[in-house]
């Protein structure tokens, strides 16, 4: 089973590899767009490692009410973007 | 820039204190950037830093999930309405909101340097409703200054868990540390959707803090951690004189 802190520690590791990759790929090409996928691996992070502990704890009885908060803090991030989405 | 970086992040280890309140006001007074650019810049960085530590946290399992999650969905919905309403302030009424937060955070940092409390043990204490409440709200409050300031918000987070929800130091400060992640995290979308965070700058700063910081974290015991709290203090103090005077200047 995947460890909610492998999946921070490793996530922003990735998403700062990806983007030391764009900062070569930006100085040869003057392309920025790896340079924000990072930021986007970076930011997706932290979401995903409580989506990890809501797929945890929701379906176990005892541990419900811990998987509803941490439904609750993705959907109020998930608003967010589709009320953006929706503006655009 | 990545030199910055490595500084702050080596003197936030050894203060405890996250990089936020040192990142921005080095980019708008040091490196010269427009102040929603470190805002929202300082914020991504945020996320790296606060993941990392909150892993060696969560590890350890010193992050009390409950609390952490029980605070954080009010805390988000501060941080992005703290960062929508940066976008549309003027830039002057930002730097003049920033001087200020960091006057407090430099002032609460100095009385704590030259009156250390003393470190409570371990209580586990019924709470009640309206200290609950309260917890909410004051956390609602540091999510939007968080949003809006680019900083983590433990310094209004990790009282709030000792001191009113009864938390032990230790696990409020790795609490805290996983919520400013999530915080952070809120506060960056309205800023990435807008193009605001500068992706360079982002690269340099968040590879800079984390070796920064580990090696703050392995001198650590061969500096004395008040003496460098004290300079971090009065460093913030000088920052926070500075970004007021210069919006009286353009009065």
């Amino acid at each position: 089973m995947v460890e909610v802190y492998y999946v921070l520690r490793y996530g922003v590791i990735a998403g700062l590899a990806i983007l030391v990759i764009g900062l070569l790929i930006a100085i040869l090409t003057e392309t920025t767009a790896i340079l924000w996928f990072g930021i986007y691996v970076i930011i997706a992070t932290p979401l995903l490692s409580v989506a990890i502990i809501c797929a945890r704890n929701i379906r176990v009885k005892k541990h419900r009410s811990l998987g509803l908060l941490a439904l609750l803090e993705i959907l109020v991030i998930m608003l967010y973007v589709l009320v953006t989405i929706h503006a655009l | 820039m990545f030199l910055g970086a490595l500084a702050i992040g080596f003197v936030s280890a050894i203060s405890g204190i996250g990089g936020g309140s040192l990142i921005v006001p080095y980019m708008i007074l040091v490196l010269g950037f427009d102040v929603k650019v470190a805002v929202a810049t300082s914020l991504v960085a945020i996320i790296v830093t606060s993941s990392i530590a909150a892993s060696e946290y969560l590890r350890d399992g010193l992050v009390d999930l409950k609390t952490a999650l029980t605070l954080e969905p009010i805390t988000t919905v501060g941080a992005i309405l703290g960062a929508i309403i940066t976008t549309s302030l003027p830039p002057m009424l930002i730097k003049a909101g920033l001087g200020f937060i960091l006057l407090y955070v430099s002032i609460s940092m100095l009385l704590k340097v030259l009156r250390p409390m003393k470190t409570r043990k371990n209580i586990t204490r019924k709470i009640k409703g309206t200290t609950k409440t309260l917890a909410l709200l004051v956390s609602f409050f540091a999510g939007m200054l968080s949003g809006m300031f680019g900083i983590g918000g433990g310094v209004l987070k990790v009282p709030i868990m000792a001191g009113l929800l009864g938390l032990p130091i230790k696990t409020a400060v790795a609490t805290s540390s996983f919520m400013v992640g999530l915080t952070a995290t809120g506060g960056s979308i309205v800023y990435v959707s807008r193009g605001i965070p500068e992706p360079l700058a982002v690269t340099a700063l968040a590879s800079g803090i984390i070796p920064g910081a580990y090696l703050g974290a392995r001198r650590l015991e061969k500096l004395r951690p008040r003496t460098v709290r004290l300079i971090f203090a009065l460093i913030l103090l000088y920052a926070a004189i500075r970004l007021i005077i210069s919006i009286t200047q353009v009065i």
